[in-house]
């Protein structure tokens, strides 16, 4: 029992973790002042041996247990002195990684598509330059219609022109094809203009189409209604407006609540409450014959918006020439 | 199509709050986009009389008028040049706000006390180029029959909206006030009737003045004619001039009126001819002779030709049909007999004509949009008896109305079941037939089909699908469930392509890059600038005929000359340099001249302050990440690139691209940078090795790895990577990778020598490797090297 009170007063009294390992060694190790009363158990008497053995081991446990809780006192104590000498300067900036950036045009184009991808439309492309008949005369624009004066399109020949709408991959994606089709196209436009803060000769358009049996202009409400509030949010109204397109009957305008006032009228709609976001329709059942589509087994309807506006609006660039400019100091904003 | 609200109120009932007339029209299709409302901010403005009027005693441009409005006689000091005792004029009192809310109160103008003021038509907000030009110059001078004392506004019609409605293309019947007034009448429920003007048909003195024939039917449907005796040429009645006015348009006598107003009313273009001068009693329908001169009304000499349709008399031509009559038998004052004609002109032919005269009107306007055949009579009906209401002239009885083949108004058969399958709502026969009835279609309903006969001015419905329309927007689209096409499940396919040029977007900005958007198409002169030999595609590119201008008007070959002129703007304006990259086509003429051209989707990556190895190192990153196995690079001969600081990609052996360090040559011409380095790669060949490589799992090594780093000693122009290669392939199956991490050229390795370091890493899948292994390895590697190319390690 001295034993036991002599270690643990040693033990609390020193003052590194050297001390402790030569302390363990008096005591515990194989010459050990504790180690060589065990080994004199065999000369007790049989009585006496289970007391002093389990004593002696109780007194063994104590030290072990003081020893090494000031083992781990002290290295505990080291690891924080190491860690107070090493403190930084944490305002100082972290190793430059170079931060890439998205084109806000493409990030407009990227949601519109997640959003269509939902619904189980998927991408398809058409050519930039394009055949007159997939342009016009296939989407049912007359011939005599100004859209296609030297004056608003570009031609290569005669029956070579840059697509002035994104509406020719509906017609490329219904030649050959058999309903259902479900499909939507981003892209470059081209038409006549001079480039300003409003226009560009080379401008972006998303079209969409589906076509299967049973669709209505009921469907085509839902889902257009379901894709604003998906882009704008699940408190965005949807207006449809009659409007006119050639290839499709009836048409529509479709105008959402403003986001930014919700439809209280402000700058960005121009105090009317709405944003007009896309045209479309019921598929012209003279679009799905040319087309090789039985109009009388299925229906369909399309969709086209402008891309770039839609940009410029979310955004807020006031001006559609940055889109074109590629200035990092644009670039990096996005 | 822009009209004074109070003409169309002359048809129809419209309700007093605009805002909500508005949207209404909206709704239902006849988008109205604005509507302002003239009378301003005008208040306390009435109809005076000029009782006397003196020159100011202190002035000498300065009048000073007694005006009477009926009960008070006031004191006006004028600085007007036009007004004369006994006129009637717009007296702005004490206390009174004109049109853009200026305040008018009793001041001292040179001693004299002046009461007011006399107000010119801009005060009172009358548009430029809108009032008489009288009444724009000076003091707005009123007729004399006019009442004192009348509010200025009820006088001048300003209590009024002009209204402007956005019309659609295949509603040109709506550019009329009696289209618009037959909207509003659907709109608001209740069928709009045209007016119609009764003749007395026995008689047809019209015959022995004027003979008409039309000599090219196809491009003249109809042409209807009549006549009336002049009795005076003057001011047309203010009722007239208030809603021309109110529509934007001058007036100017009581003829020219008459034709503007009926062409407002009905959108049937007229014109008058001085019949006087017109040759033999005769007009003739005819094309141009070539190269025949012609001076319009606007006395310009036009040059004309043998496509183009002229109405003609006995001899001559007198109006270029559709576009502009001519100074030769235009009205004047002294004008007795006036020939007024409403024909139907072809609308391309129309067009046409007044494109290659340059020369656009609102009636070639209107001709070119379509115009319905019936309507010639009507409006010619209409403008004679006008002029005899309004006391210009008189009948000379009867009617010329030439006219071939004109279809009757469609008719159209509906189910309403197929209608309701196809909007998606259920309407019975009878609520659709009533809209078509509010929009003036004849109906007659049998079980559930409805057939419609077409109103007589509308030519735009073929098809029950156009039907449907009219009868859904009356319905209203608002009205129509939203639903979300339960009847079709299909998923459609994923595009992989777009998806991967997606991923590749995503990777290039993983690492800094910047996702550039630039034209499709350039200058001949920047493309050729690339230097590109004669017999390489990119060197022709493909022409618009009609450019904006020379600097837009070739597609590119090339998309690295959007990608230099974007470096060469952000290294001048001193912004960082950043990797910018593109995804966009070029375009390359197809062999086969009659099909189109080539598009060809390429990657370009370029950036300034870089170097050959940079750009290398985004290509092969693309590489690893995508798995493309198979990339190889060979000194490239592009005359734009560096010689000596390019290469072509060549994946599996074929050509997909280059990149490198661009020429001096065209770093001078873009004006960027020599620092420039940038790379132009096919996306279709990346994407096809991408989608053709598939991932199948090798056991993970369960030892570690051992890394020996290697200095050997070799030529200064022998190829470091051939060499790096020769180590993988002599290094035995334990060799896993061999890169190069540095690069040392000095004398003191040896003239024309130079050291290269590689890290080798080798690892086996059995055991962990022991030193020997590793030693033999090495040696092995050195013997290889040494026996083929006599490089040494470096001591």
């Amino acid at each position: 029992m001295k034993i036991k009170e002599q270690v643990l007063s040693a033990i609390e009294s020193v003052g590194d973790l050297a001390s402790i390992e030569n302390l363990r060694v008096e005591y515990l190790g194989k010459k050990g002042k504790l180690t060589s009363i065990l080994r004199g158990m065999g000369s007790l008497s049989a009585d006496e041996r289970p007391r002093i053995g389990k004593l002696a081991n109780e007194v063994r446990e104590a030290i072990e247990t003081a020893l090494s809780e000031k083992k781990k006192y002290f290295e505990e104590k080291a690891v924080e002195l190491k860690l107070s000498s090493q403190f930084i300067d944490i305002t100082l900036p972290g190793k430059k990684l170079a931060s890439g950036h998205e084109h806000p045009l493409y990030l407009v184009i990227d949601e519109m598509l997640d959003i269509f991808g939902q619904l189980g439309f998927s991408v398809v492309e058409g050519p930039e330059i394009e055949w007159v008949r997939n342009n016009f005369d296939n989407l049912n624009v007359p011939l005599e219609h100004s859209s296609r004066d030297y004056s608003d399109t570009f031609y290569f020949t005669d029956d070579i022109l840059l697509r002035t709408q994104t509406s020719p991959v509906q017609v490329r994606a219904m030649t050959g094809n058999q309903p259902p089709i479900k499909i939507v196209s981003p892209g470059k436009v081209y038409r006549k203009d001079e480039i300003d803060a409003t226009h560009s000769p080379m401008f972006h358009q998303l079209e969409g189409l589906i076509i299967d049996e049973g669709i209505t202009m009921a469907d085509l409400k839902g889902t257009l209604d379901y894709v604003a509030k998906l882009m704008y949010g699940e408190d965005t109204q949807t207006r449809f407006r009659p409007h006119q397109f050639y290839f499709t009957e009836p048409s529509a305008e479709m105008d959402a609540s403003c986001f930014a006032c919700h439809g209280k009228g402000c700058r960005i709609c121009k105090g009317t409450g709405w944003i007009e976001i896309l045209g479309c329709g019921m598929v012209h059942p003279h679009v799905l014959e040319i087309c090789g589509i039985d109009p009388d087994k299925y229906t369909g309807f399309a969709f086209g918006m402008g891309l770039d506006r839609m940009a410029m609006l979310k955004y807020d660039i006031n001006d559609l020439r940055l889109l074109f400019g590629n200035d990092t100091e644009f670039l990096e904003q996005f | 199509m822009i009209t004074s609200i109070t003409w169309v109120k002359d048809y129809t009932e419209i309700p007093d709050d605009m805002k909500s007339f508005a949207e209404r029209m909206t709704i239902t299709g006849t988008i109205c986009e604005n509507y302002e409302y003239r009378g301003g901010l005008i208040s306390n403005i009435v109809t005076a009389k000029v009782n006397s009027i003196e020159s100011h005693p202190d002035s000498d441009h300065l009048w000073v008028c007694k005006v009477f409005d009926g009960e008070k006689e006031y004191t006006i000091v004028t600085g007007a040049q036009n007004v004369r005792q006994g006129d009637i004029v717009p007296l702005a009192r004490n206390d009174s706000t004109l049109h853009d809310g200026r305040e008018i109160k009793t001041g001292v103008l040179r001693g004299i006390e002046s009461q007011g003021m006399l107000c010119s038509a801009g005060e009172l907000g009358i548009k430029a180029g809108i009032a008489p030009k009288a009444a724009e110059e000076g003091i707005y001078i009123l007729p004399e029959d006019t009442k004192l004392g009348v509010d200025i506004k009820e006088v001048l019609g300003l209590d009024d909206y002009t209204t402007e409605f956005e019309l659609t293309n295949n509603r040109q019947d709506c550019n009329s006030v009696l289209g618009i007034a037959s909207e509003v009448g659907a709109a608001f429920g209740k069928r709009f009737v045209f007016p119609a003007y009764e003749f007395d048909s026995s008689k047809n003195d019209i015959d022995n003045y004027l003979t008409v024939s039309v000599e090219n039917q196809n491009l003249c449907r109809r042409y209807t004619a009549r006549m009336v005796r002049i009795k005076k040429i003057e001011p047309s009645p203010m009722w007239m001039q208030v809603r021309l006015m109110g529509s934007g348009m001058r007036p100017i006598n009581n003829v020219v009126d008459v034709s503007n107003f009926v062409m407002m009313e009905t959108g049937q273009p007229l014109h008058t001819f001085d019949f006087d001068k017109l040759a033999d009693g005769k007009i003739v329908v005819r094309t141009a002779a070539k190269d025949e001169k012609f001076i319009t009304l606007d006395g310009v000499e036009r040059v004309l030709d043998e496509d183009m349709l002229m109405i003609c008399d006995g001899q001559r031509s007198v109006c270029v049909a559709g576009v502009m009559g001519g100074e030769n038998s235009d009205i004047t004052d002294d004008t007795k007999v006036v020939v007024i004609e409403a024909a139907n002109f072809n609308g391309t032919s129309v067009r046409n004509t007044s494109k290659k005269l340059g020369l656009r009107t609102e009636s070639s306007a209107r001709f070119e949009k379509g115009i319905s055949p019936f309507l010639t009579k009507y409006a010619c009906d209409r403008a004679a008896s006008l002029l005899v209401e309004i006391g210009a002239a008189e009948y000379i009885d009867g009617v010329i109305d030439v006219k071939g083949e004109i279809a009757e108004p469609s008719e159209v058969s509906m189910d309403m079941d197929w209608y309701n399958s196809f909007i998606g709502i259920d309407l019975t026969p009878q609520r659709a037939a009533g809209y078509l009835d509010l929009l003036g279609f004849d109906t007659v309903i049998d079980g559930s089909v409805i057939t419609a006969k077409t109103p007589r001015f509308r030519q735009d419905i073929a098809i029950k699908e156009d039907l449907a329309e009219e009868v859904t927007r009356m319905f209203g689209y608002d009205n129509i469930p939203q639903t979300r096409m339960e009847t079709s499940n299909y998923i459609s396919p994923r595009n992989e392509y777009y998806s991967f040029k997606q991923k590749l977007k995503q990777l290039l900005i993983g690492i800094g890059g910047h996702d550039i958007l630039t034209y499709s198409f350039d200058s001949p002169s920047r493309i050729k600038a690339f230097g590109f030999d004669q017999d390489d595609k990119r060197s022709q590119p493909e022409v618009i005929v009609n450019p904006l201008g020379e600097d837009t008007s070739a597609m590119r070959t090339t998309i690295l000359t959007g990608l230099l002129s974007t470096l060469k703007l952000n290294s001048s304006k001193k912004n960082e340099a950043r990797l910018m990259f593109e995804i966009a086509c070029a375009f390359l003429k197809n062999e086969d001249k009659n099909d189109l051209p080539e598009s060809i989707d390429r990657l370009a990556v370029g950036k300034y302050d870089s170097d050959f190895y940079e750009i290398k190192s985004v290509i092969e990153y693309i590489a690893d990440v995508l798995k493309i196995s198979g990339l190889d690079y060979e000194r490239a001969k592009e005359p734009f690139l560096h010689p000596g600081r390019s290469a072509y990609v060549l994946l599996n052996g074929n050509r997909i691209g280059c990149f490198g360090q661009i020429h001096p040559g065209l770093a001078k011409y873009y004006e960027a940078p020599e620092s420039v380095c940038i790379a132009e790669i096919d996306v279709e060949p990346l994407y096809e090795a991408y989608n053709g490589h598939t991932v199948h799992m090798r056991p993970v090594a369960k030892y570690p790895a051992v890394h020996r780093d290697l200095a050997l000693v070799m030529d200064e122009d022998t190829p470091a990577g051939d060499i790096g290669k020769e180590i993988l392939s002599s290094g035995g199956d334990n060799l896993i990778s061999c890169d190069v991490f540095d690069v040392y050229v000095s004398d003191v390795i040896g003239k024309n020598k130079k050291s290269v370091a590689y890290n080798l890493v080798f690892r086996s899948e059995e055991s962990t490797l022991t030193d020997e292994m590793i030693e033999e390895a090495v040696n092995n590697i050195l013997t290889h090297l040494k026996d083929k190319y006599g490089i040494t390690i470096r001591e």
